[in-house]
Formats: structure tokens, sequence, C-alpha cells
């Protein structure tokens, strides 16, 4: 894959201020089709405001976001297709498994007649076929994840944005979404923004790390992990990598001093 | 029933005794005079509180989704809910005569403040994280007002009814003894001027358990299936 000339997402000179307080500084971006990255970046560094923008919801101070070479929030700019799986679930709990993944499909630009085949299809790739016609208070905080990662998948995205989706499942569901999540992206050919401050996290998932600084948010540095596919989320040399990451950020998130 | 019995003795002529009242209420099940103000009051009820709920949740709605509806209407709530409804019935009924119509409109005005605040509270109380999810997926307005917004008020809206249709059965009677010549409240009234109380006490309480038969069974039954998706 070409990923230089396949830009999905640019971003450019990027600055939100709310009122007189600055909420990103700068942040120049681009994500290649396919490509995951991570953000990392401290607690309250400006993180959610940037997915904000890149979602659509919130046009920027300055600077321009493009995705797939259209301006967002022009004047005749239409808002693009993305998928967004937020930290919790964000599911309409009166509506079933099936007519929440509906909703969106309606207001995407996949036919009608496609819409069973796919909703099949992503329910038993996330392994939660059985749960088609459930009430989603009647699943597991991990099941509702899955189902809010197939919502995400279904739209036919330009990219998908994850914040944070497993910061509230216990450990060994998050792992074991971690690795689905990889194997979805792997089969799908998605493009993923996820953003963490789990720097373990981000060296296992990602092709590339853009760190943030404390906020108002700049982009740091970008950094492309040099451990190839597939990971293990034990594999000692996600620890080295992760090691040298907190070394990198300790400094630029000012946390020696504290 | 043992206090009732005890002020049946008291307060004798003016409560009846519980077995006199019993006797009464049977004879009154036998008459076809009776059902026939029975239904005309269960529709005025219906329709009053039809049009209440219908009006209070479309301005509750409204004002909780418009900041501009909200400074104007909410002042007009606070008078609306401060007056007391006796004085809606009389000015109506004077502005409009004693008809049908007169009646339909004083109910929905003094029942339709109740209604709009409750949903107001509510609409302003929703989950705004799903708002956010509805835009990121370009839901268009109308979908994420059925799908999103409506879902979430059901609760409020279920207090709404409820509240509703126990204020309208309980004015209904004040409306009908007021100005109505025909109805169950005209009844009960005609019976209290005659000083019939067996007869008023038994309409009353017929009239009392029919409401609470149609509050528990459809209103209940309602509720149970529009939150059946709870856990």
């Amino acid at each position: 894959m070409n990923k230089s000339s396949d830009i999905v997402l640019e971003v450019k000179d990027l600055g939100v201020s709310f009122e007189d307080q600055e909420a990103i500084g700068k942040i120049d971006l681009s994500v290649a089709r396919g490509e995951f990255i991570a953000i990392l970046g401290p607690s309250g560094c400006g993180k959610s405001t940037l997915l904000n923008v890149l979602s659509g919801l919130l046009p920027p101070t300055r600077g321009t976001v493009s995705v797939e070479g259209r301006r967002m929030y022009g004047p005749e700019s239409e808002a693009p297709h993305v998928g967004y799986v937020f930290q919790e679930h964000r599911l309409l709990p009166w509506r079933s498994v099936k007519k929440n993944l509906e909703l969106v499909l309606a207001a995407s630009s996949v036919s009608r007649q496609l819409w069973d085949d796919k909703i099949n299809d992503i329910l038993e790739i996330l392994h939660i076929s059985r749960y088609k016609d459930s009430w989603p208070l009647r699943l597991s905080g991990g099941e509702r994840q899955r189902v809010s990662i197939a919502r995400a998948l279904l739209v036919e995205p330009s990219y998908v944005m994850m914040d944070e989706p497993f910061s509230t499942l216990d450990e060994l569901t998050a792992r074991t979404l971690r690795q689905e999540l990889i194997d979805i992206w792997q089969r799908t050919g998605a493009t993923i923004v996820f953003v963490t401050h789990s720097i373990r996290e981000a060296t296992f998932l990602a092709d590339r790390i853009i760190f943030l600084t404390r906020g108002p948010a700049n982009v740091d540095d970008s950094y492309s992990v040099p451990i190839g596919r597939p990971r293990d989320y034990e594999d000692p040399r996600i620890g080295q990598v992760e090691a040298e990451i907190v070394k990198r950020v300790l400094g630029v998130w000012e946390l020696e001093k504290t | 029933m043992v206090v009732w019995i005890i002020l049946s003795i008291i307060v004798r002529p003016w409560i009846p005794t519980p077995v006199d009242t019993v006797i009464a209420m049977y004879r009154a099940l036998g008459s076809g005079e009776f059902y026939q103000d029975l239904l005309l009051t269960l529709w005025r009820v219906l329709s009053a509180f039809a049009g209440a709920t219908v009006v209070g949740s479309v301005l509750g709605i409204l004002v909780g989704l418009s900041r501009r509806a909200d400074a104007f209407f909410r002042p007009l709530l606070s008078i609306g809910l401060a007056v007391p409804d006796p004085v809606y019935i009389i000015f109506t009924i004077l502005a409009l005569g004693i008809g049908e119509q007169a009646g339909f409109v004083a109910l929905t005005i003094a029942i339709t403040p109740f209604v709009t605040n409750i949903v107001r509270s509510s609409v302003q109380a929703r989950d705004l994280t799903l708002d956010e999810m509805v835009q990121v997926y370009r839901i268009p307005f109308w979908e994420a007002f059925w799908a999103n917004l409506v879902p979430q008020l059901v609760p409020a809206l279920l207090t709404a009814v409820r509240n509703s249709f126990a204020l309208s059965w309980k004015l209904v009677v004040v409306v009908e003894a007021l100005g109505q010549p025909e109805g169950l409240g005209a009844a009960i009234f005609q019976s209290f001027r005659l000083l019939r109380m067996r007869e008023m006490l038994a309409l009353a309480i017929l009239f009392t358990i029919l409401m609470e038969l149609i509050e528990r069974g459809a209103l209940g039954r309602l509720e149970r299936r529009l939150l059946r998706w709870r856990a």
C-alpha cells in the first residue's frame, strides 16, 4: 500500500479556542488509508476537542481539516461519513442491537438491500450474532462496546475514531477486544484514529503514535512503532518500546517536575 | 371502613352507612341513566385528557429544546400552574357559555401547564451524549427526534399522562357540577342539592373505581410495553 499517496485525513495548522481559552494550540496531522494511528496525550490536553473537530461536531478556530481531499467546515462542504466508538457505548437502549445498527445505516450511503448482509457479517466478525435482537442493557460492557465498534464500521466510514473505548472495561475483556480490534482492522482495511493515554495500548495497536503536548495540545512528535505484526500484548519488545516512549514523554508532559 | 362506619353514626344523616351506599351503587348500576351520564363524562374526560396531553407535550418539547421558547413560555407556565383550576373553569364558562366546548377548553387550559412542565424538565435533562452520537452519524432531525429524543421522554410522558388523566377526571366532575346539565358530575351535584347523600356517594365511588381501573389497566399496560427494554 502506498500510504503517502492516499491520504484520508489531513489536518493543517489546526487551532481551537473557547472564548479566550486555547484548547488546541497547533496540530498538523495526516493519516493514510488503512493506517492505524494512536493519539497519545496526557489527561486534559485537548484530545476530546480534537476528536470533536475530526468528527464534524466542532468547527476549528483556525486551520483546515480535509477528508478524502474535501475540506470539512467549508461554506458548501458536507460532513464526512465517519465512525465513532465512544468511551461509553452510546447505544440507544430502547432499540435492539439490529435497530441501533439500522439507524446509522439509514443515514449512510449503504444501499438498503445490503443492510441485512452487512449487519450479519459484522456481528459475526465481532462474535455477537446471537445478540442481534437483544436490548443493549441486557448485554455486558464488552458486548455493548463490540456493538459500538460494529456501528462505527458499518457506515463505510472514511475513518473510525475511537476515544479510549476500552478504558471502562475490565483488563481481560479489554485485552480480548484489543486483539479482536486488530483482527477486524486487518480484515476490513479500516482507517483508525485511536485516542488513548495508555502507552502500552498505543504501542500494541498502532502503526504510528502521535504525541500531543500538555494542553493546549500541540503535536510533539510522530513515532512509527518498530514492531511487526502480529503482536503479543506481553511481548517484551512492546515493554521496551513502552519504556522508551515513557522516557520520551516524561519531559514533554512535564511529569518529571511533579 | 371502621372510620366510615363510625362517621356514619356520628354525622348521621349526612354520611350514609356503607350498606346504604352499596345498595345505592347497586341501584345506580341497574339504571340506564347512570350509563348515559357515565359515557358522557367518560367522553369529556378522554377528550380533555387527550387534548391537554398532546398540547402539553408539544409545548414541553418546544420549550425544552428552544431557549427562546423557554424564555417566552416559562413565566406563562409559572402563572398557569399558580392559577386555581376553578378560576379557569369559571372564566371559560363566562366566555364561552355552558356548552360542550367550554368544558373541553377549560379542562385543556387547566391541565396543559402540568404536562408542559413535566415534559420540559425531561427534555432539558436528556442525555446529551446521545445527541452527539446522533450528530456524528448524521441522523436526520426527524429520525433523531423519534428514535432518540421521544423515547428518552417516555417515562416523563407517562407521568404526564397519569397526571393529566387524574386531573382530567377530577376537574370534569367540577366542570359538570358548575356548568353542565348532564354527566356524572351534574348527577352528583344534583344529588347534593336534593340532599340525597347515599346517591351522591355511590356515584362518586363508582366513578372513582372506574377511573382507577382505566389508569391501572390501560396506562399500566402501556407503561410496561413502552419500558420493556429496561434491564
